[in-house]
């Protein structure tokens, strides 16, 4: 007897660790090998992207919030643009193995394959255009959703990882499966959002757009 | 012996030109312009209003040279307990260190290290940070005095290791700069643009001749604020 209750409030506690994990709101997508075939179709179909974003950085202990707002491109296969306008300029180009920074002042330019952390921040955000992010082996991937949204909570699966993030929750429209929000978690309990609006889909985005040189 | 008398000469404008620039001030009287005056280039915080900067650091270590930017945020907790905070984060969010002061119970500050990323995390580093920033936000002077010279009003506060000096224009006494000094002067802080003695400056400059880095900030007023 003593036994069977030790199994039961075991299966108890593991449930209730199962519920308190997924996010309020979404439940477990039910299909989850037909959901990566959607995301994959979409995606492949996917050329190029151009939206602009707001991303809000939150504060835990200040209730403070900066806003900042900008442009996003993205073009196949692996060419991404992130072009910060307001309240500063700021522009970080990702072009295969290579990174191009921009601020006020300087320039200056990342080889990812010389920066673990880099490499990694590229690969997150292609993943997300490319809807690979379920291979992403630095992320346990689980995905949820409710009516309208799709939401993939991405957990670090490795120290490099877990020092930078404690989680990335990348929401997608239920409908057209684009990004809507990205929101990465730090440790210490600071969040920064990207929220994207006005996205278009397959326009032809200049080469001098993704030019890292 | 000629070239003897002027090799000693050299050698004696050489010392003289690497001497001190602090060791002709004159003492003056505390009182003659009140020994607390620094405090009122204290900026001052207006209800609960975050203050914004963007940053650029420039610098040079082991003959490489670095540059990297973000933006700096300072706060007051609605403590009313001059409870400070500078925040550091780079431009797509990610938080590079969070400092804080505090008044204790004794009356004196206390500083804290909230967060601050692994690469950040040097003592040397943070040390340097913290006393640039508290000078900045003049949190806490020790041992005050009242000296004059090259036209100026110079108020010393004691530091650990040497001294901080606010620099006032000796015509209008408005806030020249802060400079940080043992024998030497090993860094400087600007200030441009403080509308009043209490404001927050529109531009920031930390200049480390010896650390051989500086930081720039340009104030963001509050677009980027909700």
């Amino acid at each position: 007897m003593p036994m069977r209750k030790l199994c039961l409030l075991l299966l108890l506690l593991i449930s209730f660790g199962k519920l308190s994990a997924q996010p309020k709101g979404f439940k477990s997508v039910s299909n989850l090998s037909q959901f990566q075939q959607n995301l994959a179709h979409s995606t492949s179909t996917l050329q190029s992207l151009t939206t602009d974003f707001t991303q809000t950085k939150h504060l835990s202990l200040l209730s403070d919030k900066i806003v900042s707002y900008g442009k996003f491109y993205y073009r196949k296969e692996d060419k991404v643009r992130i072009e910060y306008t307001r309240p500063f300029q700021y522009l970080l180009v990702m072009n295969g193995g290579q990174i191009l920074v921009r601020d006020e002042q300087k320039s200056s330019h990342i080889n990812t394959r010389t920066s673990k952390i880099m490499q990694s921040v590229n690969r997150i955000m292609i993943d997300c255009m490319r809807g690979s992010v379920f291979s992403n082996p630095d992320f346990k991937v689980s995905a949820y959703e409710n009516a309208s949204v799709y939401l993939l909570n991405l957990v670090p699966a490795n120290e490099t990882m877990k020092k930078m993030f404690s989680g990335i929750e990348v929401y997608l429209n239920k409908t057209s499966l684009d990004v809507n929000k990205l929101s990465m978690k730090e440790p210490g309990g600071d969040f920064t959002d990207m929220d994207f609006s006005k996205s278009q889909h397959n326009l032809v985005l200049n080469d001098a757009l993704f030019k890292v040189r | 012996m000629h070239y003897l008398k002027s090799g000693s000469l050299l050698l004696l404008l050489f010392l003289a030109a690497c001497g001190s620039p602090y060791r002709k001030l004159k003492p003056m009287e505390a009182d003659s312009l009140q020994v607390l005056e620094p405090f009122r280039f204290q900026p001052q915080f207006n209800d609960g209003a975050t203050i914004l900067y963007r940053c650029h650091v420039d610098g040079r270590f082991l003959l490489k040279k670095f540059h990297l930017s973000g933006i700096l945020l300072f706060r007051d907790m609605p403590d009313g307990g001059r409870n400070t905070r500078a925040v550091f984060t780079n431009e797509m969010g990610a938080s590079l260190f969070d400092f804080g002061w505090k008044i204790n119970a004794n009356g004196r500050d206390s500083f804290q290290v909230y967060s601050i990323v692994e690469q950040l995390n040097k003592p040397a580093l943070i040390k340097t940070l913290r006393k640039d920033l508290e000078l900045m936000l003049v949190r806490d002077l020790n041992d005050v005095k009242l000296f004059s010279g090259n036209g100026n009003f110079y108020y010393r506060s004691k530091l650990e290791n040497g001294y901080a000096y606010y620099i006032l224009d000796g015509r209008t006494k408005a806030l020249n700069r802060i400079e940080i000094a043992g024998k030497k002067r090993v860094a400087s802080i600007f200030q441009i643009g403080k509308g009043r003695d209490d404001d927050f400056a529109d531009s920031l400059s930390f200049v480390h001749n010896k650390a051989h880095f500086s930081i720039n900030a340009k104030r963001i007023h509050n677009a980027g604020t909700e």
